[in-house]
């Protein structure tokens, strides 16, 4: 009995997962020419990695409606240390989200004692802090609401095409390597902590989780890669930032696609991003304006009150190698 | 040698007084019962002596650690736990996971796969062994008891506050429950425990503290403290008390 209850609690494979999505995004990459299409799964790729930031602070119990906070500062830091201080957009999008970093760290020092709507509440207030911050007091650094042109990852005199393979293949890597973090986080003690101050805070602390250390963890980490997704957008896709970013809806984004493919499950937000955007690129497309809007919002209220889980534990449900650890998970 | 040791501990919330200078020990090896009428203080003070609460007076230490001002975490890993009197499981986590946070976290600190091993060996302890990957919601409310002493357990409790774990079981559960007491007894565990059984109190503690609006008004071996003028009082009522009561309804 003991070994099978180990065997069974010891970590889900996420080394295979993680190559077949480098796979599959190589062979894509291989086989489609459209740039449209490739700039689509760019902008997957990278909020994925934002959703999964996202995910990452909701495994603890902390549920973020202001992470647009750190795709911003993330966003901002990265494109002015690699305009200001000459730092290659490659460096300064691993440097820049340190401030994000911080950010996460203090936002969830002073959220300690407030949990859902409470935390959502505050978090959502700092973003409007943190644009007036932006635009205001540091307006001669930030050009104010027209924004700063961002820094190319990949430049010199390569073609057009090559920079969006190029592009495409970062990003890929990149919400690769946060899948990757986010599973092994999720399936470590460190995971299980956080697991049971989702459940009960009070009940965590008495069978000895340090509560006030994980909820910090969680929300610095997360405010890094929330951070990173932000700067490889600005030197990737926008090539620009503006203080627009600490808008609403990027902080509704990780919740939507998030939600949308799995709560607290690692593959969850990017197979979230990817049904939830290809879709809604082809109703935009499709049926244009305000229909489409129309149709992708029954959608999405439809995937909700259906499979309220996620699309992630409905796919493995049908492939049959869900386990009732995942449906526990996604609630 | 005293493993729990409390001195005038005092806990208000705003204007109510729930503790009013507590004074009571607990030996290494003992089964102590707290009892008391509604509102007593029993429970604020299982939430005082894990850190859930802090007092405003007194002290608590255990095993010579001064844990007064010390956060629940730990103090759980000196080696106290508890039980909730309502369980409040890790609904998200299986069973066998909800008593890994015990061992992963508690005294010994465990690794993932040590605790694994550990907690599915405390739930055959609790006889839960067939349930360790189910969901806690698929458990009855005597289930849900089990998981919450082997959590405690599971955290190396060498002091284990039990809050009301016997209420609403059913004469043949009673016994059951009371033969587990023995089996965490035989692991040298210390019992501290609330309980409005008296049935279960007189049959297995050996001392018994009763609390009254949060001063303890009486404390020793079962018979002595059923036959306390105090206790009876507090239970039942002086007859001129309840004369009075009887007149005024």
């Amino acid at each position: 009995m003991s070994r099978a209850a180990a065997a069974r609690v010891r970590r889900r494979r996420t080394l295979p997962v993680a190559l077949a999505m480098l796979v599959a995004g190589g062979v894509v990459a291989a086989l489609v020419r459209e740039q449209f299409v490739l700039q689509v799964l760019t902008y997957v790729f990278i909020f994925a990695i934002y959703a999964q930031s996202w995910n990452i602070a909701a495994h603890s119990g902390q549920f973020s409606l202001g992470h647009a906070t750190f795709l911003g500062l993330g966003a901002y830091a990265s494109v002015l240390l690699a305009g200001r201080l000459g730092l290659p957009a490659a460096v300064a999008m691993f440097v820049g989200p340190l401030l994000p970093a911080l950010a996460g760290l203090a936002i969830a020092r002073l959220c300690l004692r407030l949990r859902e709507w409470y935390f959502g509440m505050v978090t959502f207030g700092f973003t409007a802090i943190v644009q007036v911050l932006v635009v205001e007091p540091f307006g001669g650094l930030t050009n104010r609401w027209d924004g700063l042109d961002a820094a190319p990852l990949w430049a010199g005199g390569r073609a057009i095409e090559t920079i969006a393979i190029l592009n495409y293949l970062t990003a890929l890597a990149l919400m690769v390597g946060s899948y990757l973090l986010a599973a092994r986080l999720m399936n470590s003690k460190s995971g299980l902590a956080l697991a049971a101050i989702h459940d009960n805070e009070v009940v965590a602390a008495v069978s000895g989780v340090n509560v006030r250390t994980h909820r910090l963890m969680a929300m610095t980490l997360s405010g890094y890669v929330a951070g990173v997704a932000g700067a490889l957008n600005s030197h990737t896709l926008t090539r620009h930032i503006s203080p627009g970013i600490f808008g609403i809806e990027d902080s509704i984004w990780p919740l939507l696609y998030t939600i949308a493919g799995g709560l607290r499950i690692p593959e969850g937000p990017i197979l979230g991003t990817l049904v939830v955007r290809v879709f809604w690129e082809w109703a935009l497309r499709a049926l244009g304006g305000f229909e489409s809007l129309v149709v992708i919002g029954l959608a999405l209220a439809v995937i909700v009150t259906t499979f309220p889980q996620g699309l992630y534990v409905l796919a493995a449900r049908a492939a049959g190698w869900a386990g009732p650890r995942l449906a526990r998970r996604a609630r | 040698m005293s493993l729990l040791r409390c001195e005038a501990v005092a806990k208000s919330f705003g204007g109510l007084q729930a503790l009013a200078g507590v004074q009571f020990e607990v030996g290494a090896g003992e089964i102590v019962g707290l009892i008391g009428p509604n509102g007593a203080g029993k429970s604020t003070l299982v939430n005082t002596i894990t850190g859930v609460h802090r007092p405003e007076h007194g002290s608590i230490t255990f095993d010579g650690h001064e844990v007064t001002r010390l956060a629940p975490e730990r103090i759980t890993r000196l080696g106290v736990a508890r039980t909730f009197q309502i369980p409040q499981p890790f609904h998200t986590l299986s069973v066998l996971e909800n008593v890994m946070v015990g061992v992963a976290f508690g005294a010994r600190g465990a690794s993932l796969e040590r605790a694994a091993r550990e907690a599915a060996e405390l739930l055959e302890f609790v006889g839960l062994a067939d349930k360790a990957h189910h969901e806690p919601q698929a458990l009855t409310i005597i289930e849900l008891r089990r998981l919450e002493l082997a959590r405690a357990l599971g955290s190396g409790a060498r002091l284990l506050l039990l809050d009301e774990i016997h209420a609403g079981l059913t004469p043949k559960e009673l016994e059951e429950a009371r033969e587990l007491l023995q089996r965490l007894r035989a692991r040298g565990v210390t019992i501290l425990m609330v309980e409005h059984l008296m049935q279960i109190i007189m049959a297995v503690c050996e001392r018994i503290v009763v609390l009254e609006f949060g001063r303890k008004i009486a404390e020793g071996t079962p018979a002595e403290v059923a036959a306390d003028p105090e206790v009876i009082r507090a239970y039942l009522g002086t007859r001129r008390a309840g004369g009075a009561r009887a007149a005024g309804a």
